[in-house]
């Protein structure tokens, strides 16, 4: 009991950022998806617009609470800026680098959402594009310093979450369908 | 017919343009997530590299020559990395002295 006590915010810190992860998964996916135009069916890229902004905004608390949590573990002890500045904190310090360099991106680029109309859409698009980089430093991150990171049910939820991920990506990236000439009525 | 039920040919283009963007799509996800086990092969070689782990160095002190071998144990996941130092003339069949490593087990 003691020794679960004396490292309750790890497990939290741990367990928070298995959450944040697949939370951006699917946040990301769902934006790929909707870029692409996977989802016709009326009134459901919509819907799934608005649950891509729920979503992220969920990815983004997810990932606070993992670097908070960790400033109170006690065998850690990272301090405000061991979470905050990237290659600073002593355990891992590449790939805890990488993490807080996405953290930075995700919430960089899924707040600049709210600051569209003052950025501009073209600017906020091109700089949307870039959530992918995010998903891919997170990915780095995990392998590189996640503690579950050899376990097989890790190994295989990675695979689950990437492989969609990848799958929009590239159906995005490919040339598709050539634009319909715009119909004429009346 | 059978006139009637086939498909024209401007139609066709965008089709196979669809179908080979889905399977092109299919296999770089299949691909990438067969091979995500073997990254965590490479990354976990890549850390053990950087650590250093089981690697012994001869460094020159003021009081002589020693032998410092860095082991790093890692339980779930936590790397605990301590050094032993010897004497380097010991030879290279002693091993280090017992030291004390703090992990973390989950």
């Amino acid at each position: 009991m003691g020794h679960t006590s004396q490292h309750i915010f790890w497990f939290a810190s741990r367990a928070t950022g298995i959450i944040a992860m697949i939370s951006l998964a699917a946040s990301v996916a769902l934006g790929l998806a909707m870029s692409a135009r996977l989802a016709r069916r009326p009134g459901f890229p919509a819907k799934l617009r608005h649950f891509h902004e729920s979503l992220t905004l969920v990815t983004l608390g997810l990932i606070v609470a993992h670097g908070g949590l960790l400033l109170f573990d006690s065998w850690l002890r990272p301090g405000v800026a061991g979470i905050t500045l990237p290659f600073s904190l002593h355990y891992r310090p590449v790939f805890t680098g990488i993490g807080i360099i996405a953290g930075w991106l995700a919430a960089i680029l899924g707040l600049s959402f709210y600051i569209r109309k003052r950025i501009g859409a073209r600017t906020w698009r091109f700089m949307h594009r870039f959530t992918v980089v995010v998903y891919c430093l997170a990915l780095g991150h995990v392998l590189g310093s996640g503690t579950d990171a050899h376990s097989p049910w890790m190994i295989v939820l990675l695979s689950a979450l990437t492989a969609p991920i990848v799958f929009a990506f590239t159906y995005r990236v490919l040339p598709g369908e050539p634009p319909r000439p715009a119909v004429v009525t009346g | 017919m059978s006139e009637q039920t086939a498909t024209p040919p401007a139609a066709r283009v965008p089709r196979r343009r669809s179908l080979y963007r889905t399977v092109l799509s299919l296999a770089a996800a299949a691909i990438v997530a067969a091979s995500l086990p073997f990254s965590v092969v490479y990354v976990d070689a890549l850390s053990k590299h950087s650590a250093g782990v089981g690697t012994t160095r001869i460094v020159h002190s003021a009081s002589g020559q020693r032998r410092v071998t860095v082991i790093s144990t890692r339980t779930s996941g936590s790397l605990a990395t301590t050094s032993g130092v010897t004497p380097a003339a010991a030879g290279p069949a002693t091993s280090t002295s017992p030291v004390s490593v703090t992990t973390r087990s989950s």
